[in-house]
Order: structure tokens, then C-alpha cells, then sequence
């Protein structure tokens, strides 16, 4: 106690010594050339000291000076600087000077002038991430940053995207980025928690310059997002802003029947057709199709009706052309409904609104904000609804302590129905209705027409069982709209995450940081199924889950900064780093429920043995890690950074636990050289840039992924326990390696009208975290190792336009391009005797990439018979043809990855008026078209439907065609195999917005700054080889690198095409 | 000056206290259902008792649903253990067909594709077994050859007992018949040392040389052993498993002498008891050997069993649901006289069987209850399509007709089998009279009073043993094993007769077809060099092999 006061004694004596230095007084307001509007925070220095003032609200200030203080310098960011005399009542007019921004960002453990960057990194504002209507600011990325790659999986509001960068390098080891927010690491899983309006930045940073401080866990990437600050200049500035739109379906359906005479008569051919080509005698064909029609072989349903005695589809393959849509028995009526339009929601109104404040002053700055985002989904019982809280105050308490506390609050409910990503599941509707022939109702209608109701009252759909016709077992069963209606799965999380830090500088130069980060999910799960339809007889069930997560990341950095001569600048880092996570699960499920309404397990009343039924873990996780840095700089021209780190992780035995992972790197300013100077009227800034550097990646499968891990049940009938191997582990597990190399130029030329960079990169994964597969006959199903290599290299092109750039004109363009090429180095000795690492659909070889498709060649249609050809051993130099598909080897048919990928957009500012548009693309892949197989199918899958396409299959009058016969009982014609493998090129139209911002002089009538009005459309527009196919899906059907996949298309729920409009105010 | 130091001191001090406290533990572990070597340890040293977990854990393996792939909540429902494998080739056989349907996870072995070797089907028919030597090999690798504790030899006969079960369990499928074929590869085997990324097929001989080694073995160590219960082998199991190693072997007298002692102290089940859908109580008497599947086992996973795929009595299956009814073919159900008690295993041609009698299931949202006969017909929304023709009632629900909780045991031995190759050894052995006596009291003594056999020659009687198995063991797993020992055709239609096979299962085939054998699945061929596959032959089409008879169905 005695000390502090001391302290604060001596501190006071400083501060009266400062004031005592003072005598003369001057005043003055910095106003804007631009738009004749003040300059908020500009700086006003007495030239030659470090005295000054930052103008206030009206762009005034007042300065006290010493008397001997001739001249003041004024400047503000973006402006050219001006000296003008120190005398009262200046008045200062800055000008824009586009080539003096020298915009800083946000890299690892601190932040830098892009100038002096020697890494690889890019930054996006949060006005371009708030102005995309998602609930996930992931997405944001896509397109807008070379090199990383945003994949869509399902559309459901809250569900992320995949993000990768710069490429996957590894097989079976994580591949998604580290995500860091204001500091600290941040659970991937939580980004749908974070509000887009509270973000001041997104940056990815790409190569290991700007990486490998982080060890182990940025291998894949580094995205830092900084959450919006107070300000200093006195004023208190309020943000308000509200946005309603609408989500529909964002791509379609492909090209499918929707006739029902067309798919009648397609399937009495097929049924016609499987008799004939195998011998039957054309009346005995045709007593075939008529005995097995409306039956479960056939199409069950009748939905004409014809005149008694006569033929439903005649022997020219026609319906009767008597028949009537619609049919009656003596209980029901049927007719189609379009099971799309039945089961997309129609009102879907998308609201958001958010409301912050930021201000302070010199000392003390803050900004506060709540968002309200209901976002409902396409599908009943789907949807995403948000509250979000944040508040951030930085305190510079003493000279020598800087304060700040940083937290947010989140809320979310997040309502998805299950199984809608699920392949081939009947409680998918997204599948269901795309793969439905257009001949069967959605509902279940009374003999009169009406639909039916239940004793309930509500509607009664047909489930394929439900009426006298059955649904064959091709046609998906099952009719999920009464679950989405009844069902309840609703996940309601808390998320906190604060962030507390204190900065002390016990010497000029040197600060000492301790950050204490914070984060508490608790996320409450609750999974009602009715007793009424689907899980009938066990009346209803309920489940419900409740899982904690707490993480918690200390940091102590001390940093030091010097320079000698006004040439030698040099900046160290060193610190400590620990995490750790504990997460903590708690499941109970239960069936009978009294009421069907509630989904408690207090409701339900099952008496089944419980010990399956109830469920508890806790997982551990945690890292520690040293890491240092030096930053060199030499007159501002050579730029020298090295970093290094020496980094723990549980996940991993003792022995081989901590791994050493540093960079160094280099950038060299050319513009800045003397040499230069000829050319600076055109040439505003030229760097070149370089840098190498290792990292490591333990993402493998579990966090004990070195251990042998054991199952354990229970047998209540003998009493005994059962100790199962569920995993093999190996002890010598360790980091996988990666080692990046990163070369390029940045440049801006002709005052910004051109500017951007060319970057080449090489990232190259050794001793890869690989599940390596043993075969059956070993015992267990493979075992976690350390082998192979992968090489992913390529280049980025990044293009900025400023093409108009006046006062009243603002137009740029940007485009960007990433080019990657993967290549497995090696693989382990054995795989090379047996030809790689073979897998349904992919092949892992030497001298292959990670997308190596490895299936059955299709060889057309035999023109004879017109069935499916296949290539035997094309691998072997066989490529005789055969039409029985087991008989056919799989066949590498090369790399189907990415090739290019990338986006451009433009925006154009002018009179008040906003234009932005964003496309995404990529070029040069391939991937399977799995739904598209689906609706090929030949006639064995009655009931399910047919692209358009099968129109063109073979008959004996059409054998020029790709598509093989129609028959019921061909089981060759329509297998996995390279027919199905199609273009992944896409170009989507991402987000369009148009706005109005009042002009100020209007708006500061009633006291508003600013007032914008837009509207904005998101996802607008998708053209890929097929309509209905969405390669931004089809490659996140496996969550690891190897994105191939036969299971793959468009049945996960659609993305979301979102029409809103909206209104911001600032005052 | 003083006062900048006073400062810095106060600072670092802070800063170094927080640092010190913030030092972090690295040494981690899972808590919850799956242990690691440590805690095991930690256990067992409090618990004794626990150390019983790796044996309990060789069988569990056999019956756990999601036990091989292990996927969780996207389990594959036809990821079900042993009478998952049971099922795949029975349905290979001629003896069981159903419905085609995009719900049927086993259409691959009705249409032969299971030869594929992509899929998933046949990784498990290939790969559970594998599973069961690896826990095996662990139980052996502790106890000492020399060991005279008789607990220990009880586990180590458990063991070696398994060892052989799990060779047996495969042998028949990947080579043909034993007699002639002795030199063949077979299978990997799991011997000490060997490398399985290089672990050649051994020849059929010393395959059956070390399943009869591991069972004499066996039957030595399990001597006056008393099993807590019948999910474990005793000494009798033994000797059962040992007779149907002879069997396929063709070493007759062997096989009728284990046999018999196998037998000892086992009926079948009487007439008396064959009222009702069953199969699935451990505790019924004729039961030796069983799979214990008690509801807390099955029920995170209850479409991935045998209630599921197999019977037609379930609440919430693949089966009912999808109204893929696992039928007899036509052919084999027309062999069954009126008077034999196993006619009733079957749905009749009017879709009506005495098993039904007195049974109800309860349509839960139209509030109808069905009962006795019109179980059969009645079509439930959500739960049940109507049974097809021929749809086995032989397999109950244990939980009640309509419950949707899918527990109930399996068989795996029983004294019906034990005499069946009694009867077949004994007449093979040389002594058909008295393989004929043997036969003839049982069918008529238990399931057909009106029973006699005419067998005159001893192919004549292999042939009616043979009708007896199909029947008496149908859907219990010994159709294709059958087949391949016999050196049979599958038969599953007759041109022009009636048939319950649907069109893309309709075919025949050739007992010489090589597609008769089963392929090692890419899974173990791309990893295990050593291993040269099964080559030859083509998936049957629809029609194939019309001219083909089995010598029973004709």
C-alpha cells in the first residue's frame, strides 16, 4: 500500500512538470477539400516536438504552446499533411492523397503497415463483411481473398463454410484455419455467434511470415478478426441499422419430369423393356408392365382415371388419351402436387437490426452494440435467430498502463431438422423432393377432393403408406412435412468470450502484455419427435443434450522497440502462450411422452434400460508454447522479420509433444530507392517480398489420437463388462510439418489506378497426420502415422482499380485469381506395391494429387443392345469394353482438383449513389454428380424421378446416344463410374447491392450524419455445368481434404437466395 | 530516476506472477466411454474383477451393432456383427429372397454384387471376423503357455475356441470344398510375427489344421469348465464347433463323434414349443451357444439389427417399414409337407400363418388393433407395409409384436444343428442306416410326425439332410457355408414355376462359377500385398442359369 501511493506521488509531480512547459495558446478547424465537411481526429503537432492536440466534433482545436513554436503541422490519415503558421483562428483545408494511405492491418501479436509487411496476408473492411446478408461471416471471404477457398455446405441459416488456404495439404489431418479474434484463438465452430456489424476487420493471413508465430495451429491459415474500438476524438458516434428480406431456394432443381403422363409412360417402358430384352415374347412384355405397373415393382400409384375396361397406357406406350388426372378409390382421391413447392416455406421474412455507439477520448475509448438477427430458413422448423452484446473499452490509466476489457454475449437458437445434409435419408426433404416422380401427392385427400384433415385437425400428408397405394421403395418414403411442423431440434447456445488485457510500458520502448482470454459455451440441444407420425409406437421421443465448452487463452508478450540513427529500427517479441479447452457433454434420451408437445425428458416415460440412453464425456485439450520475433527495419526500405516458436500439445505422447516452428522474411521497397525517383510520378509504391517458414498441424482425428483407446459396454444380462479395441494409436506420433514459401510483388501505379500483387507460393506438407488404412485382415481398422508428402503450389494474382476517383465519382474494380497445383510426394513403402492407396472413388498415389479420381470408366452405350459399357482395365492397358460392371477395374482418371479459383466485383460510389457487385468462381475441377446418377437411373428406381436427359437413352431406333437403355431390371447401366464425373467450373453472382445515402446537408437538419437506404441480393445467380448442380456443395460431403466423393450433389439444403432491403442511420 | 525503477519493478513483478501461474499441464486424457491403456490399469488395480472386460470383449464384438465401422449417429444399418454376416449369405442363397427396394441394405448379396469390391457389405463379412482374432491374439499374448491356473486356462480356451470359430466363420466362402482344394489359398492368418501389409493366403490345409489345433485345444483347457452363461464357450460348444470343422472337412466320423458329445444333455426344441415367432431367448433349451443382445446394447443403434433386417414383427425396422420381408423361396417352402411343424415359420400363399394366432399389433395413430391374421395384410403408415407372400413369422420380436425396441438374442449353436450333422456324419461315415435312424427320430419326433426317409443311396440322403438344414437353419446363417461344402448349384427359380424371386434376382448358379467365391475387398488388397484375390466370373443377370437344379428344390 505504502508503494502505490509513492507511485502515484511521483506521477503527479510528472504531471505538473509537463504543464508548467506551456505559454502560449492557439485555436483553429481543419475542415475537408473534399467535401467542405470538418475533419474529426485530425492530428495538429507544433512542428519539430511532440506537442499537440487532435481536433474535436467540429474539426476545432485549441493548443497550447511554447511561445517559441513558429509553425503547426496538420495531418489525418489519407490526407496530404500541411504546415501552416501557429496562429488563432487558422483554418486548415486537407486535401485526399490516395498514395499516402498506407493502410495498416492486423497480423500476429500486433499490427503493421501493409508497406513494411514481409508476409503474405489480406484484410477485408467490415462495412464490405456487414453488407452480405449471412449468418455466418465466414462467408465473406468467398471470392474477395486469393488464395482461400470458402466451400458452401449446407444452406441452412448458421451453418458455416469450409475455409481453406492456399490448397489442403494434408490427408487426413485438419484442414481449417485458425480463427483469432481481437488476440486470442476462437472456437471455429462459434463464427455464426459473431455479429458482422461489430467487425472492424477480417484478416487471412496466408504465408509463414505471417503464420508460424502461431505453431502449431495456423498451418492451415491464420483469419485474425478485429472487433470494432472506441474512437478518440470526444465524439459519441451511433450506428443504427435495419434490414428485411426474404430467403428462397438459392439453386434449383435440375431438369426434371414434372409431366406425370410422361413419367407414366416412361415407366411402363421400363417395365415393358426389362422383359423384352431379356426374351420375352412381346405379349408376354406387355402382361408384365400391366401386372407390375401399381405395384411395388412398379410405380404403386394410380393417379388416372379411364374408362372402365380400358387401358391405362396403351400398347403404343401412351396413356389413354381418356384418362383423367386424378383418380378415386373408396377411400381416397389422388392426384400429383409439386413436392417442392409444397415443401419450401414461402414467408420467410429475414430481419436484422443492430445498434452501436462508439466514442472516447484520448484516454479512455469504448463502443457498445447489440444485433437482433432472425433469420427463418427455407424449411418449417428451420431457421437461425440471434442476439448478439458486445462492449469494448480501452483505458490509457496511467502513462504506463494501458486497461482493456473486451467481451460479447451471444444467444442463438439454431433450428435444424435433421438429416437434411444426409444422403439417401427419408427425413431429408431437400433429396426427397428433388428425386420424387412428379406422380405422387403430397397430401392425403378425401374422396371429394378436399384434403384430409387427422382428429387433430391438422393435415394429413402422404407418406407413401399412408393410402391404399404404396410408394415403392425407390421413391423415397416417408413425408417429413408433418415432423417439420410437429418435431422440435432446436440448439440454443450461450456463447461468452471476453478478453482482458493490461499493457505496461516500465520504459520507453518496452511494453509488457498479459492477455487473459476467456471463452464459455454452453449450448442446450432439445430434439422432439411426435408421437403422431414417424416414431409412432414408441410415442414420441425426446432427446436432449447439453454441452459446456470453456476455453481459456493466457498470453504474457513483452515487446521492445528501438531504433538508432532514425535508420535502424528493430522491434522484438517474446512470449508465452498456454490454452486450454475443456469440454463437458451430457446427453439423456427417452421415448412415451405424455404430452407431445413438450420436449423434456420429464415428459417422456420409457422404461428401457437407460445405460445407452444416457450419455456423458469431458474431452482435454490444451497447448503451451514460447514464441519470439525481431523486426528489422532499415530506412524504411529493407524490411527483415524472423519469428519462431516453440510449442507443446496434448495431443501428442511426451516424447514427442513439442515442436520448433519458426520464418524469416524480407521485403525490400523499391519504389523508396533513389534510383527510383524517375519514375515516382507514375509509380506510387513497389515491393518485393519474401519468406520461408515452418509450421506444424496436430489435428488428427481426436485429441488422443496416440493413445489405444478401448470401448467399453455393458451387458446387463451376464453382468459383465466388454473391453473393445475402438482405435489404435502409436506413440511416436507427431507434428505434421509444413514448410511455406512465399515470393512476390505488391504495386500501386498512376495514384491507385492500378494496384495489387503477384504472389507464388509453395507449401509443402511432410510427415503428414495420416489415419494410415490397415487391411480387414490386420484387426483393426488402420492406425495414426506420420508419413508421406504433399506439395500444393501455385500463384495469386490480385488486381485493385480505382478507375474514377473524384469528388463525386468513386468507382473500383477488383479481381482476383488463385492458381494451385497439389501433388502427393510420398507415400508409405507399401502403398507402391500395390499402386497407391485405392478407395472408391480416389486413388492416393505417388506423383497424384488429392483428388485423383480413381473409378470404372464408362465406355458409352453398346450400340446392339444398348447397355452401359464399361472399360475393363484401362490401368492395365485393357480397354476392351464390357457391359457387366463388376467385371470392370477401377481406372485412375486423373486429378479432378480446382484448378483456378477466385473473384472480382466492383463498386461505384457516385451523387449518393452505392453499387457493389461480387462474383465468385473457380475453373478446372471436376466432381460427381451424384444426384444427377439418381435421376438417370434406368427403370430399376421406379417411382423415383428422371432428368430430361433419359429421353435420349437408347432404343433400337436411337443407339447414337450416351445414355443406355430404359429397363427395370438392368442392374449395369447406371453404377459409379466416370459418366457421372462432371465440370465443378462455377460463377455465382454473390451479393448485389444498390443504395442511397441523403445528402448531409438534408440529413443535418435533423441531426443524422449520415442516412443510407439500400436493397441487396445475395446469392442471386449460380451457372455450373448442369442446372440443379452446386459444386460448392459437392465437395464438402467429406470433411477432410480429399473432397471426391460418389455421394455427393445437390440434396443438402440449398443455399439461400436473399432479397432484402434495408436502412442505416448515423448520427 | 528512483521512482521510473520503483515502477518497472512493480510491473515485472505483476507480469511475472501471472506468467508463473499460468503454467500448463500437457498430460491429458478422455474421459468418458472409451479408455486408454492408463485407466484401464488404474482400474484393474482397483477393480480385479475387470480384467474379465477382454474376454467378454472378443464376443461382444460379434454382436455389436455399429461395432465394425463405428460411425456413431450415420451408423450403417447393416453394420450388425455376426448375424449381420449371417444374413449376407443366406441371402446369396436360394433360400431367401424379398422384394427389390432402395431401403434394402442387403440387395447386394440377393444380387450378387457383394462381390464388388468397393462396397461396404462384404468389408464386414471379411473384416468382423479379423476384429475377433486381434482381441483373441490379445488375450493369448498374456497368458503363459505353461499356466496352471484355471481361470486363466478357461480364458485362453475362449480364446483358441473364437480363434477357430472366426477361420470357420470364413473358410467356406473364399475357397471351394475342402476335399480336393487342400492346397488353395485360403485366408491370412493371424500368426505371430507376420506382417499384415504382407500376409499371404495360407493353403486350406493349414488353415483347417489350426482351427482343429485351436479347438482340441480348446476342448482340453475348457475341461469342467462352468460358463456363467451361454453367450460363452464351453467345452461342449467346442466339441460343436469342432464337428462342424470336420464336417466341412469331410472327415465324417469326427465330425458324428463330436457331435454326440456336443449334444449331451440338449433337446431340440418339441412341436409343443413351435407356436409362437421366436428365435431370439437365449434361455430356451436347445440353445448352446448365443449372442446376449439385451436393449441396453442395441438401442444406440437399433436399425443395425436383427429385429430390423431379419423379422417382420418390429414397431420401428428397415424390414417392415420398407416391407422388404425376408421370404423362403417358394421353391424350398413347397418342399415343406402340410403336416411339418416348420411350415408355420412361413406366411402361405394367402399370406396366413397359425404363428400369427392370438397375436396383435396396434395401429398407434388410427387407434386399430390388428390381430391374429390380419397382422399379415395390415398396412401401418410409417411403421408397416403388408408382409408379402412366403414373409418369415419364424423370427418374433422379443419386446412384443409392434415394440420398436429391436433387442433379442441370437443363436449360434443349437442341438437341431448338432443332429443334423450328426444324422449326415454318421451316413457319410459309412453307416447310412443308422444316419437315416438318426434323422428320421428327430424330424419326427420334433417337427413332422408324418416324417420318413427314403434316401437310398447316400447322395440321396446328403440331399434330404441338406432339405432339413435349409429349413430347419434357415436364416440362422448356414445356406451359402451349405452350399459351398456340398458343392451345389444355387437354385432360386425353376423357368416357367412359380417364383416369389423378383426379376433382377432371378437366376441360378453353377456350384463351379468362381463367382461363387468371395472377393477380398479393396480395403484388404491395396493394403495387404500379399494377397491374390479370386478372380473369374461374372455377376449373374436376370434369367441366368435357367437349366440349373440343386437336388432338393427339383
Amino acid at each position: 500500500m505504502r508503494k502505490l501511493t509513492f507511485l502515484l506521488a511521483c506521477l503527479f509531480l510528472i504531471g505538473v512538470g509537463l504543464v508548467n512547459a506551456q505559454s502560449k495558446s492557439v485555436s483553429g478547424k481543419v475542415i475537408s477539400a473534399e467535401d467542405g465537411q470538418p475533419v474529426i481526429g485530425a492530428s495538429v503537432m507544433a512542428k519539430g516536438t511532440t506537442i499537440g492536440t487532435i481536433t474535436g466534433v467540429d474539426g476545432d482545436f485549441t493548443l497550447a504552446l511554447p511561445n517559441s513554436t513558429k509553425t503547426l503541422v496538420v495531418s489525418y490519415v489519407g490526407m496530404k499533411p500541411q504546415e501552416v503558421e501557429a496562429k488563432n483562428n487558422v483554418s486548415v483545408v486537407l486535401e485526399t492523397d490516395s498514395k499516402l494511405i498506407d493502410e495498416v492491418i492486423v497480423v500476429a501479436y500486433g499490427t503493421t503497415k501493409r508497406s513494411q509487411f514481409v508476409g503474405s496476408a489480406k484484410s477485408i473492411t467490415g462495412d464490405k463483411i456487414a453488407s452480405i446478408s449471412t449468418s455466418n461471416v465466414t462467408n465473406a471471404l468467398q471470392g474477395a481473398v486469393a488464395g482461400v477457398q470458402v466451400v458452401n455446405g449446407s444452406g441452412q441459416p448458421g451453418t458455416g463454410a469450409t475455409i481453406r488456404v492456399r490448397g489442403v495439404g494434408s490427408i487426413n489431418g485438419g484442414t481449417s484455419p485458425l480463427y483469432i479474434v481481437d488476440g486470442s484463438p476462437y472456437e471455429s465452430s462459434a463464427m455464426n455467434l459473431i455479429n458482422s456489424h461489430d467487425i472492424e476487420s477480417m484478416s487471412v493471413l496466408k504465408d509463414a511470415a505471417a503464420t508460424a508465430i502461431y505453431g502449431a495451429r495456423g498451418a492451415n491459415g491464420v483469419v485474425l478478426i478485429t472487433t470494432k474500438s472506441g474512437t478518440k476524438d470526444g465524439k459519441v458516434n451511433v450506428n443504427i441499422e435495419s434490414k428485411w428480406g426474404n430467403s428462397t431456394r438459392g439453386v434449383p432443381n435440375y431438369n426434371v419430369m414434372t409431366d406425370p403422363a410422361m413419367y407414366y409412360e416412361t415407366a411402363y417402358k421400363a417395365l415393358y423393356n426389362s422383359q423384352i430384352y431379356n426374351g420375352m415374347s412381346s405379349a408376354g412384355a406387355y402382361a408384365y408392365a400391366d401386372n407390375n405397373f401399381l405395384t411395388q415393382s412398379g410405380v404403386g400409384y394410380q393417379i388416372y382415371t379411364v374408362p372402365v375396361g380400358e387401358r391405362l397406357i396403351g400398347t403404343n406406350f401412351k396413356l389413354n388419351p381418356k384418362a383423367t388426372l386424378g383418380y378415386k378409390d373408396n377411400d381416397y382421391y389422388y392426384t400429383p402436387d409439386n413436392w417442392e413447392k409444397e415443401t419450401l416455406r414461402t414467408n420467410n421474412l429475414r430481419q436484422e437490426y443492430n445498434l452501436s455507439a462508439q466514442g472516447g477520448n484520448k484516454d479512455s475509448q469504448y463502443f457498445v452494440s447489440a444485433g437482433y438477427l432472425d433469420d427463418p430458413g427455407l424449411i418449417n422448423g428451420s431457421g437461425f435467430e440471434r442476439y448478439t452484446l458486445r462492449a469494448k473499452i480501452d483505458l490509457q490509466a496511467k502513462k504506463w498502463l494501458k486497461i482493456g476489457v473486451s467481451t460479447s454475449y451471444a444467444n442463438s437458437n439454431y433450428q435444424d431438422p435433421g438429416y437434411q445434409s444426409t444422403w439417401g435419408s427419408t427425413g431429408n426433404v431437400f433429396s426427397n423432393s428433388n428425386l420424387m416422380a412428379p406422380i405422387y401427392p403430397f397430401y392425403v385427400r378425401n374422396t371429394d377432393g378436399t384434403l384430409k384433415k387427422d382428429k387433430n385437425g391438422w393435415q394429413v400428408y402422404d407418406a407413401g403408406t399412408t393410402t391404399n397405394f404404396i410408394r415403392p421403395g425407390s421413391a423415397p418414403r416417408g413425408n417429413q412435412a408433418i415432423n417439420l411442423l410437429l418435431d422440435d431440434n432446436s440448439s440454443i447456445t450461450d456463447n461468452f468470450s471476453g478478453n482482458f488485457f493490461l499493457t505496461l510500458t516500465p520504459v520507453e520502448g518496452l511494453s509488457l502484455t498479459a492477455r487473459v482470454s476467456p471463452e464459455a459455451s454452453n449450448n442446450r440441444e432439445k430434439d422432439l419427435s411426435n408421437p403422431f407420425y414417424g416414431s409412432i409406437s414408441s410415442q414420441g421421443s425426446v432427446s436432449v443434450e447439453q454441452t459446456r465448452v470453456f476455453t481459456i487463452n493466457q498470453q504474457y508478450l513483452a515487446n521492445y522497440k528501438t531504433s538508432f540513427a532514425d535508420l535502424h529500427k528493430i522491434e522484438l517479441l517474446a512470449g508465452y502462450e498456454t490454452f486450454s479447452l475443456k469440454e463437458e457433454y451430457l446427453s439423456a434420451k427417452n421415448d412415451h411422452l405424455f404430452s407431445p408437445f413438450i420436449g423434456e425428458l420429464n415428459n417422456a416415460f420409457g422404461t428401457q434400460p437407460t445405460s445407452s440412453n444416457a450419455n456423458s464425456y469431458s474431452e482435454h485439450f490444451a497447448t503451451a508454447g514460447f514464441l519470439g520475433r525481431l523486426q528489422y527495419d532499415y530506412s524504411d526500405r529493407y524490411f527483415f522479420n524472423a519469428s519462431i516458436r516453440h510449442e507443446g500439445s496434448s495431443r501428442f505422447a511426451p516424447d514427442n509433444r513439442w515442436g520448433t516452428f519458426g520464418s524469416v522474411g524480407a521485403a525490400w521497397l523499391i519504389s523508396k530507392e533513389s534510383f527510383m525517383e524517375g519514375a515516382a510520378t507514375w509509380l506510387d509504391e513497389l515491393k518485393y517480398k519474401i519468406s520461408y517458414g515452418t509450421q506444424g498441424n496436430d489435428q488428427l482425428r481426436n485429441y488422443y489420437a496416440f493413445r489405444d483407446l478401448y470401448s467399453i459396454t455393458y451387458n446387463s444380462v451376464t453382468g459383465e463388462y466388454n473391453k473393445v479395441l475402438s482405435s489404435k494409436g502409436n506413440l511416436d506420433l507427431t507434428w505434421e510439418s509444413q514448410k511455406l514459401f512465399n515470393t512476390g510483388v505488391e504495386f500501386k501505379i498512376f495514384n491507385g489506378l492500378l494496384s495489387g500483387g503477384v504472389e507464388y507460393f509453395s507449401r509443402m506438407n511432410s510427415d503428414m497426420l495420416f489415419n494410415v488404412p490397415m487391411p480387414p485382415s490386420a484387426g483393426y481398422a488402420s492406425e495414426p502415422q506420420n508419413v508421406g508428402s504433399v506439395l500444393n503450389n501455385g500463384f495469386e494474382v490480385e488486381l485493385n482499380s480505382a478507375i474514377v476517383d473524384n469528388k463525386n465519382i468513386n468507382w473500383t474494380v477488383y479481381a482476383n485469381i488463385t492458381n494451385i497445383n497439389s501433388k502427393i510426394q510420398t507415400l508409405p513403402d507399401y502403398t507402391k506395391a500395390t499402386g497407391g492407396i485405392k478407395q472408391s472413388a480416389y486413388i492416393l498415389k505417388e506423383g497424384g494429387s488429392l483428388n485423383q479420381a480413381y473409378m470404372v470408366e464408362y465406355a458409352g452405350v453398346d450400340k446392339e443392345t444398348g447397355q452401359a459399357l464399361y472399360y475393363v482395365d484401362p490401368d492395365n492397358g485393357d480397354r476392351s469394353t464390357t457391359p457387366n460392371y463388376a467385371n470392370a477395374k477401377q481406372t485412375d482418371l486423373g486429378d479432378v482438383s480446382v484448378k483456378f479459383y477466385g473473384g472480382f466485383g466492383t463498386s461505384l460510389v457516385a451523387y449518393g449513389f452505392d453499387l457493389g457487385a461480387q462474383f465468385a468462381y473457380q475453373l478446372g475441377g471436376q466432381a460427381y454428380d451424384g444426384s444427377y446418377q439418381e435421376l438417370m437411373h434406368t427403370g430399376k428406381q421406379l417411382g423415383r424421378n428422371w432428368s430430361l436427359d433419359i429421353l435420349d437413352a437408347w432404343t433400337p431406333e436411337n443407339t447414337d446416344t450416351d445414355v443406355p437403355r430404359i429397363s427395370s431390371s438392368d442392374d449395369h447401366d447406371q453404377k459409379n463410374s466416370s459418366r457421372f464425373l462432371v465440370s465443378s467450373n462455377y460463377l455465382s453472382l454473390n451479393n448485389l447491392t444498390l443504395g442511397y445515402t441523403l445528402p448531409a446537408k438534408l440529413t443535418r437538419k435533423f441531426q443524422v450524419n449520415k442516412l443510407r437506404v439500400y436493397l441487396a441480393g445475395d446469392n442471386l445467380a449460380l451457372f455450373s455445368a448442369r442446372k440443379g448442380f452446386d459444386p460448392r456443395q459437392s465437395q464438402n460431403s467429406f470433411g477432410t481434404g480429399v473432397a471426391l466423393s460418389t455421394s455427393s450433389g445437390n440434396f443438402v439444403y440449398s443455399q439461400l437466395k436473399v432479397i432484402s432491403g434495408g436502412i442505416s442511420i448515423s448520427f | 530516476m528512483k521512482i521510473i525503477n520503483l515502477s518497472k519493478i512493480f510491473a515485472f513483478a505483476v507480469f511475472t506472477a501471472f506468467s508463473f501461474s499460468s503454467c500448463q499441464d500437457l498430460d491429458l486424457h478422455y474421459e468418458g466411454g472409451t479408455l486408454d491403456d492408463e485407466q484401464i490399469t488404474d482400474a484393474v488395480a482397483a477393480l480385479p474383477e475387470r480384467i474379465n472386460s477382454a474376454v467378454n470383449g472378443m464376443y461382444a464384438i460379434l454382436g455389436q451393432p455399429d461395432g465394425y465401422f463405428k460411425r456413431g449417429t450415420s451408423y450403417r444399418a447393416d453394420d450388425f456383427g455376426y448375424p449381420c454376416v449371417a444374413l449376407g449369405q443366406d441371402l446369396n442363397s436360394g433360400d431367401m429372397t424379398n422384394v427389390v427396394s432402395d431401403y434394402d441394405w442387403f440387395s447386394v448379396a440377393l444380387e450378387w454384387s457383394d462381390r464388388t469390391p468397393t462396397y461396404a457389405n462384404p468389408t464386414i463379412r471379411l473384416g468382423l471376423f479379423y476384429r475377433v482374432l486381434y482381441a483373441a491374439k490379445d488375450v493369448l499374448s498374456v497368458i503363459p503357455d505353461d499356466t496352471d491356473n484355471a481361470e486363466l486356462k478357461n480364458k485362453r480356451g475362449q480364446a483358441k475356441a473364437l480363434r477357430a470359430f472366426s477361420y470357420l466363420s470364413l473358410a467356406p466362402y473364399f475357397q471351394f470344398k475342402y476335399i480336393g482344394n487342400e492346397d488353395k489359398p485360403s485366408l491370412p492368418m493371424m500368426k505371430d510375427g507376420i506382417d499384415p501389409r504382407n500376409n499371404p493366403r495360407a493353403p486350406l490345409k493349414e488353415l483347417y489344421e489350426s482351427i482343429i489345433a485351436d479347438l482340441t485345444d480348446a476342448i482340453a483347457d475348457l475341461e469342467g469348465y462352468n460358463r456363467p452363461n451361454k453367450g460363452i464357450i464351453d467345452q461342449q460348444v467346442a466339441y460343436g464347433l469342432r464337428a462342424r470343422a470336420y464336417l466341412y472337412m469331410g472327415e465324417w466320423a469326427k465330425s458324428a463323434e463330436d457331435a454326440d458329445k456336443a449334444l449331451e444333455g440338449y433337446s431340440p426344441y418339441g412341436i409343443g414349443e413351435l407356436k409362437t415367432p421366436g428365435f431370439n431367448n437365449a434361455s430356451d433349451h436347445n440353445w448352446m451357444w448365443a449372442l446376449l443382445l439385451p436393449a441396453d446394447l442395441i438401442s444406440s443403434a437399433n436399425y443395425a439389427t436383427i429385429p430390423s433386417q431379419l423379422g417382420s414383427f418390429s414397431g420401428d425396422s428397415y424390414v417392415a417399414y420398407a416391407g422388404i420381408y425376408r421370404s423362403i423361396n417358394v421353391l424350398l417352402w413347397k418342399k415343406i409337407p402340410a403336416t411339418d411343424i416348420r411350415k408355420n415359420w412361413w406366411l402361405d400363399e394367402n399370406k396366413t400363418s397359425p404363428y400369427l394366432d392370438g397375436l396383435t399389433w396396434k395401429d398407434e395413430a388410427k387407434n386399430i388393433t390388428y390381430t391374429g391374421q390380419e397382422i399379415a395384410t395390415a398396412a401401418i403408415a410409417d411403421v408397416k407395409a403388408p408382409m408379402d407372400k412366403y414373409a418369415n413369422v419364424k423370427f418374433g420380436q422379443r419386446a412384443g409384436v409392434g415394440s420398436p425396441y429391436n433387442y433379442g438374442d441370437w443363436c449360434m449353436m443349437r442341438a437341431e444343428e448338432m443332429l443334423l450333422i450328426k444324422a449326415e456324419a454318421t451316413a457319410k461315415a459309412g453307416n447310412l442306416p443308422a444316419g437315416k435312424q438318426i434323422l428320421e427320430s428327430f424330424v419326427k419326433a420334433y417337427r413332422n410326425p408324418a416324417y420318413t426317409s427314403t434316401a437310398g443311396s447316400i447322395e440321396d440322403f446328403e440331399n434330404e439332410v441338406w432339405l432339413q438344414r435349409r429349413v430347419e437353419l434357415w436364416g440362422e446363417g448356414f445356406a451359402m457355408a451349405d452350399v459351398m461344402r456340398l458343392g451345389k448349384n444355387v437354385v432360386r427359380y425353376h423357368p416357367g414355376e412359380e417364383t416369389n424371386v423378383p426379376e433382377p434376382y432371378r437366376f441360378n448358379i453353377s456350384s463351379n462359377d468362381p463367382w461363387m467365391l468371395l472377393r477380398f475387398v479393396q480395403g484388404e488388397t491395396t493394403n495387404n500385398v500379399g494377397v491374390v484375390n479370386n478372380e473369374g466370373g461374372t455377376q449373374p443377370a436376370q434369367g441366368d442359369g435357367a437349366g440349373l437344379k440343386d437336388g432338393v428344390t427339383d
